[in-house]
């Protein structure tokens, strides 16, 4: 306290406030030069469901609704795919926490499938499914997922019945019908997928994961231009281009199309363009 | 008992820890407002969502600081002593302390509840969801269970209170037993459904549950928020159980309170 005392009366209090401005401001001033930790780092770790409802005061909702905001925020800036099987995991947690949860299924069914986490989309739309017998979305988007990623049309009719029966509008049910009946018949379409996405873009009222949808699609978009660029070489030579480059010296592509996720396009064996996956570790 | 439960009100609305609690609240239903600004499908449901759960989490603290300040304090100042002079019973103590904090309780659930309910419909206004929630009656019988649970906590608070002669030990077990109350119902369901195939957890966990969930009540039983935010009524029954439950268990903590406080020796 006597130092203190002769801190305040000696006149060194202006030079100690002084050094403080000074001290504050060049930290500051450092810190912000000081590279951040990325928000991804936090997608590395899932802890255990019993663990999250406990940090959340025993509030299942709550750890959910967390959950799903942590999903939410750094999938719309995650183009890392390992990543997403820690997301996968939190999302089926946060399902089984709050299976009514509409952001949660919704986000699952955006992000999920389309970077190799087809299961934990299919665990989540299940349960969600089951809990909103009034929605018809978390059944059709399961039906799409199966038709699509696990190409089971068979399987994604089924589902389709079911979206049909949560239906409240007549013309959805018979729509559903109606496609119910065409995906028995018809294998992988890519078309289809487009349709699909921008339907979910147009829905989404999240500026960033409307953004993220839009990329989706514009990637099918160009898909489906090379696989029709393939089909017009296949048809002129009788063989299947060897890469991109053989689409664009023949001319039946103006130029390889930028992919607006950065990973880029390429042919596999059966002649179809497929984007390019990083191995698995 | 009713100027027990008259100077419990009055010193209750005074204390400093209420309205710093009662802050709390309100700053929660504020973030439950700009938590709704992060969901892209459905705001209203979630400001509804997290504006329930801060507000059984400020009340739970509102119970057992009121607990505390009402019965622990007085206590531990040994103001009882100079009450329990008069001729009454020392039930008439218990029982008037705790009508009073019930009373309490039920004033901050209505404030906080219907600032809530201006705020979910303000949250409502920029974005029409697909599914709306129910805001009527359901919303309000939701209340009704959020205010028997922090009932529940402070009761057993309560019966802390009458035998500790640790002044902070109330507080902290009062808190611990919201923690495991509500999260016992989750524990269970999980354990119940295999614990995702990790038969240690269920094998390690399961007998200390089955003893665990008669002592302790399973509280997230009063928490019927599905019915007001997706409009899917509870099954038919499990309100009326929930609420017996609760009921039930209240007096038994009262009754165990008002046998230990009669029991308990003053020097």
């Amino acid at each position: 306290m006597p130092f203190i005392h002769r801190v305040c009366s000696n006149q060194l209090l202006p030079i100690l406030l002084l050094a403080a401005v000074l001290v504050f401001v060049t930290t500051t001033a450092r810190l912000e030069k000081l590279h951040r930790p990325s928000v991804q780092a936090e997608m590395q770790v899932a802890l255990p469901v019993f663990v999250q409802i406990f940090l959340a005061g025993g509030d299942r909702f709550l750890a959910a609704n967390t959950t799903v905001f942590r999903s939410l925020i750094v999938s719309t800036d995650n183009n890392q795919s390992d990543r997403y099987i820690t997301q996968g995991r939190l999302q089926s947690d946060a399902a089984w926490m709050n299976p009514y949860h509409e952001d949660n299924y919704y986000l699952a069914a955006a992000t999920l499938p389309w970077n190799g986490q087809v299961d934990a989309a299919q665990k989540v739309l299940a349960l969600a499914s089951n809990a909103r017998p009034f929605d018809m979305l978390p059944p059709f988007y399961y039906a799409f997922n199966q038709y699509y990623f696990n190409q089971d049309p068979i399987g994604g009719a089924e589902w389709l019945s079911i979206a049909e029966q949560h239906a409240t509008e007549e013309t959805n049910r018979i729509n559903l019908h109606k496609l119910a009946a065409k995906w028995t018949e018809k294998s992988q379409d890519r078309a289809q997928a487009l349709k699909i996405l921008n339907i979910m873009a147009a829905q989404s009222r999240y500026r960033s994961l409307k953004l993220k949808i839009l990329q989706r699609a514009e990637r099918v978009r160009h898909l489906m231009m090379i696989d029709a660029a393939i089909s017009d070489y296949q048809k002129q030579f009788h063989k299947i281009p060897e890469n991109l480059s053989a689409l664009v010296d023949s001319g039946h592509l103006k130029r390889i199309p930028d992919d607006p996720l950065k990973k880029g396009y390429t042919i596999d064996v059966q002649g179809k363009a497929q984007p390019i996956t990083p191995p698995k570790k | 008992m009713r100027a027990f439960l008259i100077s419990a009100l009055r010193s209750g609305l005074r204390g400093h820890s209420f309205h710093a609690v009662f802050l709390l609240g309100l700053l929660l239903i504020g973030g439950a407002y700009l938590a709704a600004l992060f969901s892209p499908r459905q705001p209203e449901t979630v400001a509804l969502d997290v504006g329930l759960s801060g507000i059984r989490f400020a009340l739970v603290l509102m119970a057992v600081f009121w607990v505390q300040e009402l019965v622990g304090k007085e206590i531990e100042r040994r103001t009882t002593i100079q009450y329990l002079a008069y001729p009454i019973h020392r039930a008439q103590y218990i029982l008037g302390r705790f009508s009073g904090i019930t009373i309490l309780l039920l004033v901050a659930t209505i404030t906080l509840a219907l600032l809530l309910w201006i705020l979910v419909i303000a949250s409502s206004t920029y974005y029409a969801q697909s599914h709306p929630g129910a805001l009527g009656y359901p919303f309000w019988i939701t209340i009704i269970g959020v205010w028997l649970d922090v009932v529940v906590v402070a009761a057993f608070t309560l019966c802390i209170a009458a035998l500790s002669t640790v002044p902070a030990l109330p507080l902290v077990l009062g808190i611990a037993f919201a923690l495991a109350g509500h999260t016992l119902g989750a524990v269970m369901d999980y354990l119940a459904r295999g614990a995702d195939g990790q038969d240690v957890l269920t094998t390690t966990y399961a007998p200390m549950i089955n003893v665990v969930r008669w002592l302790v009540p399973d509280l997230s039983r009063l928490d019927w928020r599905i019915w007001p935010m997706y409009d899917l009524p509870m099954p038919s029954g499990s309100i009326m159980l929930a609420f017996s439950m609760a009921a039930g268990y209240v007096t038994l903590m009262l009754c165990i309170a008002v046998h230990l406080f009669s029991r308990r020796e003053f020097d």
